[in-house]
């Protein structure tokens, strides 16, 4: 028993002391994305050293600012044209050379539709399970993540060698941006064009409003609006608050808007100061997306509706007639 | 309508009825369990057991999004309560 006992204490204190993990860095070239501040508060909240690798075709910006991020230890940097685009093909090549040279314990990116989609592979080439979306870290291998629709939540131990993880930011605090001294590096140089595809284009949505998953205030849509053109008039009550705007996977299925507005289960997980949802029933699928918001809007027709029930503040009243008014009295 | 089919049917009434003991809001549970009888009411001529079948199905959704809405507004309560 003694003996066992003091194998396993060698054994964590081992672990203890190479503990250090490797942050995937978000960004689009020109600026960082915030949310990688909150995956550097996780990983901060593992312990050990933080490594963050940032790859991209113009990485200085991006590593200059990540370089001041309080707890920051060191700043891989990987420039290079096969990195065009963020494709997950060239980017895992990548990380599995950081991985084989510094032997991380621990992967970790934002929950992002760019981390869901270099992770997963990542994790299938370590021969590893990812752990999708934690809320919190209990310890450097316990982690917590929700299941069913946000419905339970499990706290799980994972007995991999090597954590692949991604972070749901809005359960983060942002680390400082200032304060910090990490060394940039170069990364482990070699081919990582993909032979397998090729970044062609994209096509993004311009806006001016701020993005969904960072935003103080949301005003969303749903069915109830009738017609994508009707969702001018949530744009213009946005623009008062600056507030960013969302709608409901009913009005993203109908067409209304694009699904990158998209907020619930199966969209963005949003977790802001003051949401207000208009023309929305509330189908769990939704809720389930803006649970944690911290006060909830609801302007609907009908009373009966289920989004009244988890709302703070309802008002029932026809949009068309309320939403102007509305904006006309900020 | 098969017997199997018959247990069915009233087994999602008496679990819908039962769910809507607790449905919130001012005459909830009333309104809640008069909504559902009158659904069930509606198709009461209904003979084809694939039909019927489906009709089940979207019984058992909605008892699920029932469900849901309960443990969502629990868990904002508690929130609300504790952690802002």
């Amino acid at each position: 028993m003694f003996s066992s006992n003091a194998r396993n204490l060698i054994r964590s204190s081992l672990i203890n002391r190479c503990k250090s993990t490797l942050v995937v860095a978000e960004h689009n070239n020109e600026a960082l994305n915030p949310i990688t501040l909150n995956t550097i508060s996780a990983a901060k909240k593992i312990g050990g050293d933080v490594t963050v690798l940032v790859a991209g075709t113009k990485c200085g910006p991006a590593s200059e600012a990540l370089a001041k991020v309080e707890g920051v230890a060191k700043v891989l940097v990987a420039e290079n044209a096969a990195f065009k685009g963020f494709t997950p093909e060239s980017i895992t090549p990548l990380v599995l050379a950081a991985q084989s040279q510094f032997k991380f314990t621990h992967i970790l990116a934002g929950a992002t539709a760019f981390g869901k989609n270099v992770l997963p592979r990542v994790a299938s080439k370590l021969d590893v399970s990812p752990i999708s979306e934690i809320i919190d870290v209990k310890s450097e291998d316990t982690f917590v993540r929700t299941i069913y629709a946000g419905n339970a939540i499990l706290t799980l131990r994972s007995t991999d060698p090597v954590k692949v993880i991604t972070v749901r930011g809005t359960n983060f605090a942002p680390a400082a941006a200032t304060g910090g001294s990490g060394a940039v590096e170069q990364a482990p140089t070699g081919d990582y064009a993909s032979q397998l595809s090729e970044f062609v284009s994209q096509e993004l949505t311009k806006s001016d409003r701020p993005e969904l998953t960072g935003a103080k205030v949301i005003v969303s849509g749903g069915r109830g609006l009738k017609s994508g053109d009707n969702f001018k008039l949530l744009y213009d009550l946005a623009d008062k608050f600056g507030a960013a705007v969302g709608a409901s996977r009913a009005a993203v299925d109908a067409g209304y808007v694009p699904n990158d507005l998209q907020i619930g289960q199966t969209g963005k997980i949003v977790a802001p100061e003051l949401y207000i949802a208009v023309g929305i029933s509330g189908a769990i699928q939704h809720l389930a997306g803006m649970k944690d918001s911290k006060t909830i809007v609801a302007i609907n027709k009908d009373p009966e509706a289920p989004i009244f029930q988890v709302a703070d503040i309802g008002l029932v009243a026809d949009l068309f007639k309320a939403v102007p008014e509305l904006t006309g009295k900020l | 309508m098969s017997a199997e089919i018959r247990s069915k049917v009233i087994g999602l009434y008496k679990h819908l009825q039962y769910l809507g003991r607790e449905y919130p809001g001012p005459n909830g549970p009333q309104k809640f369990r008069q909504q559902i009888r009158d659904a069930f009411l509606k198709h009461k001529d209904e003979t084809d057991p694939k039909k019927i079948m489906a009709l089940v199905a979207h019984g058992r959704y909605v008892a699920k999004e029932v469900e849901a809405l309960y443990s969502l507004k629990k868990y904002r309560a508690l929130k609300q309560r504790y952690y802002d």
